[in-house]
Protein backbone atom coordinates (compact mmCIF):
# COMPACT_ATOMS: atom_id res chain seq x y z
CA UNK A 1 0.00 0.00 0.00
CA UNK A 2 1.30 3.42 -0.91
CA UNK A 3 2.33 6.11 1.56
CA UNK A 4 -0.71 8.20 0.52
CA UNK A 5 -3.06 5.48 1.77
CA UNK A 6 -1.10 5.14 5.00
CA UNK A 7 -1.20 8.89 5.45
CA UNK A 8 -5.00 8.86 5.50
CA UNK A 9 -4.87 6.30 8.35
CA UNK A 10 -2.27 8.37 10.24
CA UNK A 11 -4.40 11.51 9.78
CA UNK A 12 -7.52 9.70 10.99
CA UNK A 13 -5.69 8.52 14.15
CA UNK A 14 -4.38 12.07 14.72
CA UNK A 15 -7.94 13.44 14.42
CA UNK A 16 -9.29 10.89 16.88
CA UNK A 17 -6.49 11.52 19.36
CA UNK A 18 -5.99 15.27 18.80
CA UNK A 19 -2.31 14.49 18.50
CA UNK A 20 0.56 14.11 16.06
CA UNK A 21 1.62 10.54 15.26
CA UNK A 22 5.09 9.19 14.49
CA UNK A 23 5.29 5.54 13.44
CA UNK A 24 8.37 3.50 14.32
CA UNK A 25 8.48 -0.06 13.02
CA UNK A 26 11.45 -2.39 13.48
CA UNK A 27 10.78 -5.25 11.09
CA UNK A 28 11.01 -8.84 12.30
CA UNK A 29 11.01 -10.44 8.87
CA UNK A 30 13.17 -13.55 8.94
CA UNK A 31 16.75 -12.92 7.67
CA UNK A 32 16.41 -9.12 7.62
CA UNK A 33 15.49 -8.10 11.15
CA UNK A 34 15.93 -4.64 12.56
CA UNK A 35 15.91 -3.58 16.18
CA UNK A 36 15.78 -0.52 18.39
CA UNK A 37 19.24 1.07 18.21
CA UNK A 38 20.87 4.47 18.79
CA UNK A 39 21.00 5.32 15.06
CA UNK A 40 17.24 5.92 15.07
CA UNK A 41 17.49 9.02 17.28
CA UNK A 42 18.67 11.30 14.45
CA UNK A 43 15.87 9.95 12.25
CA UNK A 44 13.29 10.63 14.92
CA UNK A 45 14.80 14.09 15.46
CA UNK A 46 14.17 14.92 11.78
CA UNK A 47 10.46 14.12 12.18
CA UNK A 48 10.13 15.96 15.48
CA UNK A 49 11.78 19.07 14.00
CA UNK A 50 9.34 18.99 11.09
CA UNK A 51 6.33 18.48 13.38
CA UNK A 52 7.55 21.16 15.84
CA UNK A 53 6.26 21.46 19.41
CA UNK A 54 2.90 19.75 19.89
CA UNK A 55 0.47 19.41 22.81
CA UNK A 56 0.36 15.63 22.28
CA UNK A 57 2.68 13.27 20.42
CA UNK A 58 1.86 9.58 19.89
CA UNK A 59 4.50 7.03 18.96
CA UNK A 60 2.99 4.16 16.97
CA UNK A 61 5.41 1.36 17.84
CA UNK A 62 5.97 -2.17 16.58
CA UNK A 63 9.15 -3.89 17.77
CA UNK A 64 10.61 -7.04 19.25
CA UNK A 65 13.15 -4.95 21.17
CA UNK A 66 16.79 -4.04 20.83
CA UNK A 67 19.30 -1.86 22.60
CA UNK A 68 18.15 -1.10 26.16
CA UNK A 69 19.87 2.30 26.41
CA UNK A 70 18.10 3.81 23.39
CA UNK A 71 14.62 4.12 25.01
CA UNK A 72 15.94 6.57 27.60
CA UNK A 73 17.43 8.82 24.90
CA UNK A 74 14.43 8.45 22.65
CA UNK A 75 11.78 9.28 25.27
CA UNK A 76 13.79 12.30 26.47
CA UNK A 77 14.05 13.48 22.87
CA UNK A 78 10.29 13.22 22.25
CA UNK A 79 9.60 15.02 25.51
CA UNK A 80 11.60 18.01 24.24
CA UNK A 81 8.69 18.54 21.82
CA UNK A 82 5.64 17.73 23.93
CA UNK A 83 4.32 17.65 27.47
CA UNK A 84 2.07 14.69 26.76
CA UNK A 85 3.68 11.62 25.25
CA UNK A 86 1.78 8.42 24.43
CA UNK A 87 2.68 5.14 22.82
CA UNK A 88 0.24 3.28 20.57
CA UNK A 89 0.82 -0.48 20.69
CA UNK A 90 -0.95 -2.21 17.78
CA UNK A 91 0.70 -5.58 18.36
CA UNK A 92 4.22 -6.34 19.66
CA UNK A 93 6.20 -3.90 21.73
CA UNK A 94 8.62 -6.14 23.56
CA UNK A 95 11.67 -5.56 25.74
CA UNK A 96 13.21 -2.18 24.76
CA UNK A 97 9.79 -1.34 23.26
CA UNK A 98 8.19 -1.91 26.67
CA UNK A 99 10.85 0.34 28.21
CA UNK A 100 9.77 3.13 25.81
CA UNK A 101 6.18 2.56 26.99
CA UNK A 102 7.26 3.07 30.62
CA UNK A 103 8.23 6.64 29.78
CA UNK A 104 4.81 7.40 28.30
CA UNK A 105 1.91 9.16 30.00
CA UNK A 106 -0.51 6.81 28.30
CA UNK A 107 -0.16 3.46 26.50
CA UNK A 108 -2.91 2.81 23.97
CA UNK A 109 -3.37 -0.93 23.57
CA UNK A 110 -5.95 -2.69 21.43
CA UNK A 111 -7.01 -6.28 21.94
CA UNK A 112 -3.92 -7.43 20.01
CA UNK A 113 -1.48 -5.17 21.87
CA UNK A 114 1.37 -6.97 23.64
CA UNK A 115 4.14 -5.82 25.94
CA UNK A 116 6.99 -8.02 27.13
CA UNK A 117 9.28 -8.43 30.12
CA UNK A 118 12.30 -6.15 30.41
CA UNK A 119 14.72 -8.89 31.47
CA UNK A 120 17.14 -8.81 28.56
CA UNK A 121 19.53 -11.51 27.58
CA UNK A 122 22.99 -10.03 27.23
CA UNK A 123 25.73 -11.03 24.89
CA UNK A 124 29.32 -9.91 24.65
CA UNK A 125 32.56 -11.39 23.39
CA UNK A 126 33.06 -13.30 26.67
CA UNK A 127 29.72 -15.12 26.55
CA UNK A 128 29.83 -18.93 26.14
CA UNK A 129 30.22 -20.32 22.64
CA UNK A 130 27.20 -21.96 21.06
CA UNK A 131 28.04 -25.70 20.88
CA UNK A 132 26.14 -25.97 17.57
CA UNK A 133 27.93 -23.01 16.03
CA UNK A 134 31.28 -22.01 17.58
CA UNK A 135 31.22 -18.66 15.78
CA UNK A 136 28.13 -17.69 17.76
CA UNK A 137 27.90 -16.58 21.38
CA UNK A 138 25.00 -17.80 23.49
CA UNK A 139 23.11 -14.92 25.09
CA UNK A 140 22.89 -15.14 28.87
CA UNK A 141 19.56 -14.24 30.44
CA UNK A 142 20.06 -11.85 33.34
CA UNK A 143 17.10 -13.28 35.20
CA UNK A 144 18.38 -16.85 34.66
CA UNK A 145 21.62 -15.97 36.44
CA UNK A 146 19.80 -14.26 39.32
CA UNK A 147 17.29 -17.11 39.50
CA UNK A 148 20.14 -19.61 39.82
CA UNK A 149 21.67 -17.62 42.68
CA UNK A 150 18.26 -17.26 44.34
CA UNK A 151 17.74 -21.03 44.08
CA UNK A 152 21.18 -21.65 45.60
CA UNK A 153 20.34 -19.26 48.44
CA UNK A 154 17.02 -21.00 49.03
CA UNK A 155 18.68 -24.42 49.14
CA UNK A 156 21.67 -23.36 51.23
CA UNK A 157 19.69 -23.31 54.48
CA UNK A 158 22.07 -22.94 57.42
CA UNK A 159 25.21 -23.06 55.28
CA UNK A 160 24.61 -19.84 53.35
CA UNK A 161 28.16 -18.55 53.08
CA UNK A 162 29.86 -21.81 52.17
CA UNK A 163 27.26 -22.99 49.65
CA UNK A 164 26.78 -19.58 48.04
CA UNK A 165 30.55 -19.41 47.47
CA UNK A 166 30.44 -22.84 45.83
CA UNK A 167 27.43 -21.90 43.70
CA UNK A 168 29.17 -18.76 42.52
CA UNK A 169 32.40 -20.61 41.70
CA UNK A 170 30.42 -23.18 39.73
CA UNK A 171 28.77 -20.38 37.77
CA UNK A 172 32.13 -18.72 37.08
CA UNK A 173 33.45 -22.04 35.72
CA UNK A 174 30.69 -22.12 33.11
CA UNK A 175 30.44 -18.43 32.29
CA UNK A 176 33.45 -16.15 31.91
CA UNK A 177 33.72 -13.71 34.88
CA UNK A 178 33.57 -10.74 32.51
CA UNK A 179 30.31 -12.10 31.06
CA UNK A 180 28.95 -12.42 34.62
CA UNK A 181 30.10 -8.86 35.28
CA UNK A 182 28.21 -7.78 32.18
CA UNK A 183 25.09 -9.58 33.45
CA UNK A 184 25.28 -7.81 36.81
CA UNK A 185 25.87 -4.41 35.20
CA UNK A 186 22.82 -4.90 33.01
CA UNK A 187 20.76 -6.14 35.96
CA UNK A 188 21.40 -2.84 37.74
CA UNK A 189 21.04 -0.85 34.53
CA UNK A 190 17.65 -2.19 33.53
CA UNK A 191 16.14 -1.41 36.94
CA UNK A 192 17.64 2.04 36.98
CA UNK A 193 16.43 2.78 33.44
CA UNK A 194 12.91 1.51 34.08
CA UNK A 195 12.66 3.62 37.25
CA UNK A 196 13.99 6.73 35.52
CA UNK A 197 11.62 6.25 32.57
CA UNK A 198 8.59 5.90 34.88
CA UNK A 199 9.63 9.13 36.59
CA UNK A 200 9.44 10.97 33.24
CA UNK A 201 5.65 10.62 33.22
CA UNK A 202 3.61 13.77 33.86
CA UNK A 203 2.09 12.06 36.90
CA UNK A 204 4.75 9.56 37.93
CA UNK A 205 3.72 6.55 40.03
CA UNK A 206 4.55 6.49 43.74
CA UNK A 207 7.88 4.98 44.79
CA UNK A 208 6.17 1.77 45.97
CA UNK A 209 4.31 1.45 42.72
CA UNK A 210 7.49 1.98 40.71
CA UNK A 211 9.19 -0.87 42.60
CA UNK A 212 6.15 -3.08 41.98
CA UNK A 213 6.06 -2.27 38.22
CA UNK A 214 9.79 -2.90 37.79
CA UNK A 215 9.62 -6.17 39.77
CA UNK A 216 6.64 -7.31 37.73
CA UNK A 217 8.35 -6.63 34.42
CA UNK A 218 11.59 -8.32 35.43
CA UNK A 219 11.70 -11.22 37.85
CA UNK A 220 8.00 -11.89 38.49
CA UNK A 221 7.05 -12.89 34.95
CA UNK A 222 9.40 -15.88 34.94
CA UNK A 223 9.72 -16.10 31.13
CA UNK A 224 11.40 -13.75 28.69
CA UNK A 225 8.87 -14.53 25.99
CA UNK A 226 5.85 -13.94 28.20
CA UNK A 227 3.33 -11.86 26.24
CA UNK A 228 1.63 -9.22 28.35
CA UNK A 229 -1.90 -8.39 27.24
CA UNK A 230 -3.51 -5.03 27.92
CA UNK A 231 -5.62 -6.52 30.71
CA UNK A 232 -2.51 -7.77 32.54
CA UNK A 233 -0.64 -4.52 31.87
CA UNK A 234 -3.57 -2.55 33.26
CA UNK A 235 -4.91 -4.59 36.17
CA UNK A 236 -1.85 -6.49 37.41
CA UNK A 237 1.15 -4.40 36.46
CA UNK A 238 -0.81 -1.14 36.82
CA UNK A 239 0.53 0.71 33.83
CA UNK A 240 -1.43 3.69 32.43
CA UNK A 241 -3.28 1.70 29.75
CA UNK A 242 -5.96 3.27 27.57
CA UNK A 243 -8.42 0.96 25.78
CA UNK A 244 -9.22 2.58 22.42
CA UNK A 245 -12.82 2.68 21.21
CA UNK A 246 -13.79 0.37 18.36
CA UNK A 247 -13.18 2.92 15.60
CA UNK A 248 -9.72 3.94 16.86
CA UNK A 249 -8.77 0.30 17.38
CA UNK A 250 -9.73 -0.49 13.78
CA UNK A 251 -7.58 2.37 12.51
CA UNK A 252 -4.62 1.24 14.61
CA UNK A 253 -4.88 -2.36 13.42
CA UNK A 254 -5.30 -1.34 9.76
CA UNK A 255 -2.16 0.76 9.98
CA UNK A 256 -0.20 -2.14 11.47
CA UNK A 257 -1.49 -4.55 8.78
CA UNK A 258 -0.45 -2.02 6.16
CA UNK A 259 3.15 -2.00 7.44
CA UNK A 260 3.19 -5.78 7.88
CA UNK A 261 2.12 -6.23 4.25
CA UNK A 262 4.42 -3.54 2.89
CA UNK A 263 7.44 -5.07 4.63
CA UNK A 264 6.24 -8.69 4.18
CA UNK A 265 6.84 -9.28 7.89
CA UNK A 266 5.20 -12.69 7.78
CA UNK A 267 7.25 -14.22 5.00
CA UNK A 268 11.00 -14.95 5.22
CA UNK A 269 13.24 -12.86 2.99
CA UNK A 270 15.02 -15.24 0.65
CA UNK A 271 17.10 -13.33 -1.91
CA UNK A 272 17.90 -16.59 -3.74
CA UNK A 273 14.27 -16.65 -4.92
CA UNK A 274 14.93 -13.48 -6.94
CA UNK A 275 17.77 -15.05 -8.86
CA UNK A 276 16.99 -15.75 -12.51
CA UNK A 277 20.54 -15.31 -13.91
CA UNK A 278 23.93 -15.61 -12.27
CA UNK A 279 23.74 -12.32 -10.33
CA UNK A 280 21.11 -9.84 -9.12
CA UNK A 281 21.17 -6.77 -6.90
CA UNK A 282 18.47 -6.25 -4.29
CA UNK A 283 17.16 -3.69 -1.81
CA UNK A 284 14.84 -4.58 1.00
CA UNK A 285 13.17 -2.28 3.52
CA UNK A 286 13.10 -3.68 7.02
CA UNK A 287 12.35 -0.77 9.30
CA UNK A 288 10.61 2.55 9.05
CA UNK A 289 9.99 5.87 10.79
CA UNK A 290 7.04 7.71 9.29
CA UNK A 291 4.89 10.72 10.08
CA UNK A 292 2.64 13.07 8.12
CA UNK A 293 5.81 15.07 7.35
CA UNK A 294 8.00 12.37 5.84
CA UNK A 295 9.26 8.81 5.74
CA UNK A 296 12.60 7.16 6.49
CA UNK A 297 13.35 3.50 5.88
CA UNK A 298 16.05 1.12 7.03
CA UNK A 299 17.30 -0.51 3.83
CA UNK A 300 19.51 -3.54 3.29
CA UNK A 301 21.21 -3.44 -0.14
CA UNK A 302 23.05 -6.41 -1.51
CA UNK A 303 24.01 -8.73 -4.30
CA UNK A 304 22.99 -12.35 -4.80
CA UNK A 305 25.30 -14.51 -6.89
CA UNK A 306 25.05 -18.09 -7.98
CA UNK A 307 28.36 -19.96 -7.77
CA UNK A 308 28.79 -23.36 -9.32
CA UNK A 309 32.34 -23.75 -8.06
CA UNK A 310 33.56 -25.41 -5.83
CA UNK A 311 30.03 -26.72 -5.22
CA UNK A 312 27.24 -26.61 -7.75
CA UNK A 313 24.20 -24.47 -7.01
CA UNK A 314 25.73 -22.45 -4.18
CA UNK A 315 24.14 -19.03 -3.66
CA UNK A 316 26.08 -16.22 -1.98
CA UNK A 317 24.35 -13.21 -0.48
CA UNK A 318 26.51 -10.12 0.03
CA UNK A 319 25.11 -7.25 2.08
CA UNK A 320 26.83 -4.23 0.53
CA UNK A 321 25.12 -1.49 2.50
CA UNK A 322 22.65 -1.12 5.32
CA UNK A 323 21.27 2.00 6.90
CA UNK A 324 18.54 4.61 7.17
CA UNK A 325 17.42 6.33 3.98
CA UNK A 326 15.05 9.28 3.62
CA UNK A 327 12.24 8.36 1.22
CA UNK A 328 9.91 11.36 1.67
CA UNK B 1 -12.11 -42.31 -4.56
CA UNK B 2 -12.62 -45.94 -3.64
CA UNK B 3 -12.60 -45.91 0.16
CA UNK B 4 -11.86 -49.64 0.39
CA UNK B 5 -8.55 -49.12 -1.39
CA UNK B 6 -7.59 -46.07 0.65
CA UNK B 7 -4.55 -46.63 2.84
CA UNK B 8 -3.69 -43.85 5.30
CA UNK B 9 -0.18 -42.64 4.78
CA UNK B 10 2.10 -40.82 7.16
CA UNK B 11 2.73 -37.39 5.70
CA UNK B 12 6.32 -36.27 6.06
CA UNK B 13 7.15 -32.59 5.88
CA UNK B 14 10.77 -32.14 5.03
CA UNK B 15 11.65 -28.76 6.51
CA UNK B 16 15.14 -27.71 5.61
CA UNK B 17 15.31 -25.25 8.45
CA UNK B 18 15.82 -26.13 12.06
CA UNK B 19 14.39 -24.22 14.97
CA UNK B 20 17.39 -21.93 15.44
CA UNK B 21 18.43 -19.11 13.17
CA UNK B 22 21.67 -17.17 13.54
CA UNK B 23 21.81 -13.40 13.26
CA UNK B 24 24.63 -10.92 13.03
CA UNK B 25 24.39 -8.17 15.65
CA UNK B 26 25.74 -4.85 14.42
CA UNK B 27 25.93 -1.59 16.34
CA UNK B 28 23.06 -0.07 14.35
CA UNK B 29 19.47 -1.05 13.66
CA UNK B 30 20.37 -3.74 11.11
CA UNK B 31 20.23 -7.31 12.34
CA UNK B 32 20.49 -9.62 9.32
CA UNK B 33 20.99 -13.34 8.91
CA UNK B 34 24.52 -14.48 9.81
CA UNK B 35 24.52 -16.66 6.67
CA UNK B 36 25.06 -13.54 4.60
CA UNK B 37 28.46 -12.08 3.74
CA UNK B 38 29.14 -8.51 4.78
CA UNK B 39 30.98 -6.21 2.45
CA UNK B 40 31.79 -3.63 5.13
CA UNK B 41 33.00 -5.78 8.00
CA UNK B 42 34.68 -9.05 8.85
CA UNK B 43 32.17 -11.11 10.75
CA UNK B 44 34.48 -12.60 13.35
CA UNK B 45 36.14 -9.27 14.22
CA UNK B 46 33.20 -6.87 14.53
CA UNK B 47 29.75 -7.59 15.84
CA UNK B 48 28.48 -10.80 17.37
CA UNK B 49 26.63 -13.77 15.99
CA UNK B 50 23.69 -14.78 18.15
CA UNK B 51 21.19 -17.61 17.94
CA UNK B 52 17.49 -16.90 17.88
CA UNK B 53 14.75 -19.45 18.30
CA UNK B 54 12.15 -19.39 15.58
CA UNK B 55 8.57 -19.22 16.74
CA UNK B 56 6.53 -21.55 14.60
CA UNK B 57 3.19 -23.29 14.90
CA UNK B 58 4.53 -26.37 13.15
CA UNK B 59 5.93 -29.18 15.24
CA UNK B 60 9.27 -29.33 13.53
CA UNK B 61 11.06 -32.64 13.24
CA UNK B 62 14.49 -32.69 11.67
CA UNK B 63 14.49 -35.03 8.70
CA UNK B 64 17.50 -36.84 10.21
CA UNK B 65 15.40 -37.63 13.30
CA UNK B 66 12.59 -39.12 11.29
CA UNK B 67 12.48 -42.87 11.06
CA UNK B 68 9.79 -44.40 8.82
CA UNK B 69 7.40 -46.66 10.63
CA UNK B 70 7.67 -44.90 13.98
Amino acid sequence: MARSERLSLINAIENERSSKVICYITGDRENVNTRIAPDVTTILYRHLEMLKNQPKIDLFLYTRGGDVLTPWRLVNLVREYTDYFSVIVPFRSYSAGTLICLGADEIIMGKMGELGPIDPSVVNAFNPQDPANPQARVPVSIEDVYSYLALARERAGNHQEELMDKAFLLLAEKIHPLAIGNVHRNYMLIRSLATKLLCLQLNPPTDDKIVSIVDNLTEKLYAHNHMISRREADKEIQLPILYPDRYLEELIWKLYVNYAQEMSLNEPFNPADMLSGPRIEFEVVSGTVESSMGQDAFVFSGVVERKDFPEKGQVNVNIVKQGWLTLA
Amino acid sequence: MDNDNYTPEKVQFNYQAQDTKYYYLTDGSGYPSADYQFFYSVKDKAGLVVPETRANSANLIKSSDYLPGR
